[in-house]
């Protein structure tokens, strides 16, 4: 039965965490990859940290070969970080090397530390979940492979984070990255009519954002089409209007400038900047091209530790598009919300 | 399409499907078809078991069912010993598909792809092991710290023990669903934010120093000879205070000092000052109805205080009492506080007055008084011209 | 989508058993159901929340907020999910012919 919590504190540090826990005074990194943590009490302590599949999904399989590593180096302990790698903690220093090449041979990248791409996020998609609009997954898979030189060096003005969410409800944690893909439908969602009955109507008629949901008679709803967001809101609240999209209408959505930190320019959510791409598996030839021309544009332009939505800030929308070529849509500006005012400018500090 | 997935040299999902029991034409349709074959998700019964399980029905009864999956709360840190993963791997092959999603952006372990038949002994065999399930419906979701004094030279307090001693006091509250919406509750030993808690958590608890950042100038001195890039440092620092003179060493401006730890990240010798604490904002959320919201500050400091941490549990308490009393059903905590308005929020929650509480004064001029309001404030009504100081 | 017979009454319920047209909910049903949440014979206190739930449900046309529930029926949250293992949201809900409780996310 549940109802024991967490295991405890304790139960899973590694010894070399366990002696200097709360000691630790500063942190450098000696390569691409690897990180070094130094504490008050002269000890160092060498974290290596490796790329996983996109998802963070692992077969038992591998996961069992990931343990046999971190028995074989760091004494039995490893962890996975907020943004998915996997990090050998406390590996001795003289057994780095060999431990880089060990996991080159398995096939894992190793870095994703300091002025590089770090791992990317995404949700599930087609794998496991009813209203994903794309496949993150493999779109990250894809951005990991054609990224691969930003993974593995030092080479970028700034950390640069990607992630993706399959549909707007953003399990992908897409609005928190530099530069995230989110996928958006197009179409109304459906009303199954049959199943209506087994749905809490005043709810689905609340959780629409733009109040497109309107009581239509006894037990019986319809949708304004001309209001209609497609944001999936009632597809989640009710089995009978799922599931929305469909081959062509559904697609992908380019969002930059996220940001959680307090530095530079502060927390920020990212906006859109490409409201529609079209779905092209396995490799999303659209949505890869658009990503390199953002990253290029944002290496060859920025400032050491200029993040992406900090350097857009200096330079500005119209160098953006300008620099990185992709088009222009009204649909990047608001229609709907009571903010909507706030994405349009009120000055004339044009750049040109 | 799995096949061109599975190319290439990162690591691909595809392949590792491919080594477990996962319905392989689910995902393959799915490629070739542009369009997801899952189906509507949600409720499984299992009597016992409050949160923790959930369904993802199939729309392709063809190919398969559905598939059952539970959420494990990850340990502190995310550290995993490897004999307890190896075992909960033991348990993900004895009955489901030999898959695990390692962390969920929620911060769960999910093992996916449990037959109904077997999810009341998996769950058995992990609380056994000695993790729990919980996590879905609408209660605090798993709470999510950043490494923090395990593996970190910047918490302000201690994440890993903050996390443990709230899954003590709100455990209940983890397993047993009983707010609007769910709540989901991130600690960050810093301003540097790195479990993205200001985007993600409705409460989210950040550590903050009060007094300025502490510097060791030879260990600056021996930083830039090795050739450390202070000109960089110093032009990048969001306040603009930073001032290095190769003989005077290093100055801050204390009045411009945002205390964002910029120049701590990237200067050894230069460490956050003594005067520690927690900034407490609520509301932020990647979607619920009006989409991604910043979350704001409520509280901008009071003290951690282990090992029960009451003041600080005692307000995330009230403000969940406040969401739960008032807020609609569905309705994300951003959501409630939108619809409300801050100063209500803060009036329910009974913060004190600060001018850290605001981004800035409004510019529209319509306000509101209440009668009991009004009252006359002159200092003196004899000495005309004496204002307060 | 399968029937169930419940006292000699058919019933369409979905692949979890809740029912597909609430309004043909009878006691019956909620008896019926009971063994599927693990629970062996319904109490006065279980009918109070399943007659709870029902009545709010017929006002309103969706599930009351779970604060109502323990409000309405003086049964702490304890008590609640004593009586329903997998909790008001769910199994009661369930058993009081309610719409399954919505999404997964």
């Amino acid at each position: 039965m549940p109802g024991i919590g967490i295991p405890p504190l304790e139960a899973n540090l590694p010894p070399i965490v366990k002696r200097n826990y709360g000691k630790w005074i500063s942190h450098e990194h000696p390569r691409p990859g690897v990180i070094k943590h130094d504490s008050e009490s002269g000890e160092s302590c060498f974290t290596v940290r490796v790329g996983m599949p996109p998802n963070a999904r692992v077969s038992t399989q591998t996961l069992r070969v990931i343990c046999d590593l971190a028995d074989e180096f760091c004494e039995g302990y490893f962890r996975v970080t907020q943004r998915n790698s996997c990090e050998f903690v406390g590996v001795p220093e003289n057994l780095i090397d060999q431990l880089i090449a060990r996991l080159a041979q398995l096939g894992f990248p190793v870095g994703g530390t300091n002025r590089s791409l770090h791992n990317t996020v995404c949700c599930t998609g087609y794998l496991h979940c009813h209203l994903a609009a794309t496949d993150p997954p493999a779109i990250m898979k894809a951005v990991s492979e054609m990224l691969m030189k930003e993974y593995t060096h030092d080479c970028l003005p700034a950390k640069l984070k990607i992630s993706g969410s399959g549909c707007l409800n953003n399990c992908g944690e897409s609005s928190t990255a530099d530069i995230a893909i989110i996928g958006v439908h197009r179409d109304l969602p459906p009303i199954h009519e049959e199943k209506l009955k087994g749905c809490e109507l005043p709810l689905v008629i609340s959780v629409c954002p733009v109040g497109a949901i309107r009581p239509k008679g006894p037990g019986m709803i319809e949708i304004d089409p001309k209001r209609c967001i497609h944001c999936p809101a009632c597809s989640v609240s009710c089995a009978a209007m799922a599931p929305i999209g469909s081959p062509t209408g559904d697609g992908v959505a380019i969002v930059v400038g996220g940001k959680a930190g307090n530095t530079g320019d502060g927390p920020a959510m990212a906006k859109v900047v490409v409201p529609y791409l079209p779905n092209n598996p396995p490799r999303w030839p659209e949505v890869t091209h658009a990503l390199r021309s953002i990253v290029d544009a944002w290496s060859a332009n920025a400032r050491k530790d200029e993040r992406v939505g900090e350097w857009i800030n200096r330079i500005g929308w119209e160098k953006f598009y300008q620099r990185t070529g992709l088009p222009l849509s009204f649909k990047i500006v608001d229609n709907y919300d009571a903010r909507a005012l706030e994405y349009a400018k009120a000055n004339v500090r044009f750049k040109w | 399409m799995m096949d061109a997935i599975s190319q290439g040299a990162w690591p691909s999902h595809a392949t590792e499907l491919k080594k477990t029991r996962y319905p392989l034409q689910m995902y393959e349709q799915a490629l070739q078809k542009r369009a997801t074959q899952w189906g509507y998700g949600g409720y499984v019964s299992l009597p016992g078991v409050a949160a923790g399980v959930l369904v993802r029905s199939s729309a392709r009864p063809d190919i398969t069912k559905g598939s059952n999956f539970v959420r494990i709360m990850d340990p502190c840190g995310n550290f995993f010993k490897t004999d307890g993963m190896r075992r909960l791997c033991d348990i993900a092959d004895k009955y489901a598909y030999g898959l695990l999603h390692l962390l969920s952006t929620g911060g769960d372990l999910e093992m996916l792809g449990i037959p109904t038949e077997n999810l009341k002994p998996a769950v058995d065999d992990i609380v056994h092991l000695g993790f729990d399930v919980g996590s879905t419906g609408d209660d605090f979701r798993t709470s999510e710290e950043c490494i923090g004094p395990a593996k970190c030279d910047l918490p302000l307090y201690d994440t890993l023990g903050f996390r443990a001693a709230w899954y003590k006091r709100f455990l209940d509250d983890v397993q047993y669903p009983r707010f609007p919406h769910k709540v989901k509750c991130k600690f960050s030993g810093c301003p540097n934010d790195c479990v993205r808690g200001s985007q993600k958590a409705d409460i989210f608890v950040c550590g903050v120093f009060r007094d300025l950042p502490l510097i060791d100038q030879n260990g600056v001195r021996a930083w830039v000879e090795k050739g450390g890039d202070i000109g960089t440092v110093c032009s990048r620092c969001p306040g603009g205070c930073l001032n290095w003179d190769t003989k005077a060493g290093l100055s801050i401006d204390g009045d411009s000092c945002l205390r964002c730890v910029y120049c701590i990240n990237k200067i050894p010798g230069v460490r956050p000052g003594g005067d520690r604490g927690v900034a407490i904002l609520v509301g932020g959320k990647l979607r619920g109805k009006y989409g991604p919201m910043l979350a704001k500050v409520v509280v901008p400091f009071m003290k951690a205080v282990p090992p029960d941490y009451k003041e600080v549990f005692d307000l995330i308490e009230k403000i969940t009492d406040v969401y739960d009393e008032h807020a609609r059903k569905k309705e994300r905590m951003g959501d409630f506080l939108l619809r409300i308005g801050p100063s209500e929020f803060f009036r329910l929650i009974g913060v004190p007055l600060s001018s850290r509480l605001f981004a800035q004064p409004r510019t529209n001029l319509f306000y509101h008084w209440e009668p009991e309001e009004i009252k006359d404030e002159r200092i003196s009504a004899t000495e005309p011209g004496q204002g307060p100081n | 989508m399968s029937v169930v017979t419940l006292a000699g009454k058919q019933f369409e319920v979905d692949e979890d058993g809740f029912m597909q047209d609430t309004t043909q909910w009878t006691p019956d049903v909620a008896t019926g159901l009971a063994k599927s949440e693990g629970i062996e014979v319904l109490t006065d206190d279980h009918w109070k929340v399943i007659n709870y739930l029902r009545e709010y449900y017929q006002k309103f046309n969706v599930a009351p907020p779970i604060r109502m529930v323990c409000k309405q029926t003086g049964f702490p949250l304890k008590r609640i999910y004593e009586l329903f293992s997998t909790g008001p949201a769910k199994g009661a809900c369930k058993l009081a012919g309610l719409p399954k409780p919505t999404g997964c996310i």
